[in-house]
């Protein structure tokens, strides 16, 4: 503020309305750059809606906020029945679906086949403690069904995501 | 055991890495304390549902020191043996311990 003060005393008033201009400018554009998230590619291509469900806190606050960052609206479930909840509240917006498979509850492939009887095309991603192999070995998930395996990186699920919003519906 | 991936996780910044250490110390010690509910209750299906949420949340923030002892509490939780499971999670106790010491002190770095 010193220096500013110092800035306007020192300068005519032609030069202080330049002053003030500059200020100005370099003010809006970066409160225009504060604004804008922080993007990279592949970046969403409109507003997606995602929906981010982990038992998780740790998990599921870093990514979720992640997501945030590259630019998707990121609604968060700790388990089954409150992603069920979330999901009923939000059905026309979600695009995508991020579940965890083992948590209280409801785990992921339940509450997930839950909302599938009304909306079989919905987009979902898998993700789990559980090796794929593991996974398909049991059961719980075909060896098709879009799945990361834990630990992954940011990085590595945005991708994903991408890939799977930009992908075609599969068939029910 | 790579503390350094709080940091990074939390885009570098100190007051967010400190929050996401407690949150994590804060969930690990809630699930021990549930481990150990599990197994008073003889409930192996929830004991090895447990061990394998804390195997998961400690590789996502780099601690892979615990996740040997917490995959064979969830597998022998799945076989529905516990007849181990009291000693595995001593040593999870014991071990968790000296990682919060460490964590710690990041947390305060």
């Amino acid at each position: 503020m010193t220096i500013i003060q110092g800035l306007i005393l020192q300068t005519n008033e032609a030069g202080f309305c330049k002053f003030l201009f500059d200020m100005c400018s370099l003010l809006n554009l970066k409160e225009a750059d504060a604004a804008q998230p922080i993007r990279h590619d592949p970046a969403p291509k409109e507003i997606e809606t995602l929906l981010f469900v982990e038992d998780d806190v740790v998990t599921r606050r870093v990514y979720s906020s992640y997501l945030r960052q590259r630019g998707y609206i990121v609604l968060e479930a700790q388990h089954g029945r409150e992603a069920f909840d979330v999901y009923e509240d939000n059905k026309d917006l979600v695009q995508l679906i991020v579940t965890d498979m083992v948590m209280p509850g409801l785990n992921g492939r339940q509450w997930v086949d839950l909302i599938s009887l009304h909306r079989p095309h919905l987009k979902v991603l898998y993700i789990s403690g559980f090796t794929r192999a593991s996974i398909i070995q049991r059961g719980i998930l075909g060896a098709e069904t879009p799945f990361l395996e834990k630990p992954f990186g940011r990085e590595e699920l945005a991708l994903r995501v991408r890939q799977l919003l930009d992908a075609p519906p599969s068939p029910a | 055991m790579n503390t350094y991936l709080f940091y990074e996780l939390a885009n570098g910044d100190p007051d967010v890495c400190r929050d996401l250490i407690e949150h994590y110390m804060t969930q690990t010690t809630q699930q021990i304390r549930e481990l150990k509910q599990a197994l008073s209750s003889d409930s192996a299906s929830t004991v090895s549902r447990i061990a394998h949420s804390m195997a998961g949340a400690s590789l996502m923030v780099g601690i892979d020191s615990p996740v040997s002892l917490l995959r064979k509490l969830e597998e022998d939780g799945d076989q529905g043996d516990l007849s181990k499971a009291a000693s595995l999670i001593v040593a999870l106790d014991k071990e968790f311990k000296e990682i919060f010491t460490s964590l710690k002190k990041v947390g305060n770095g």
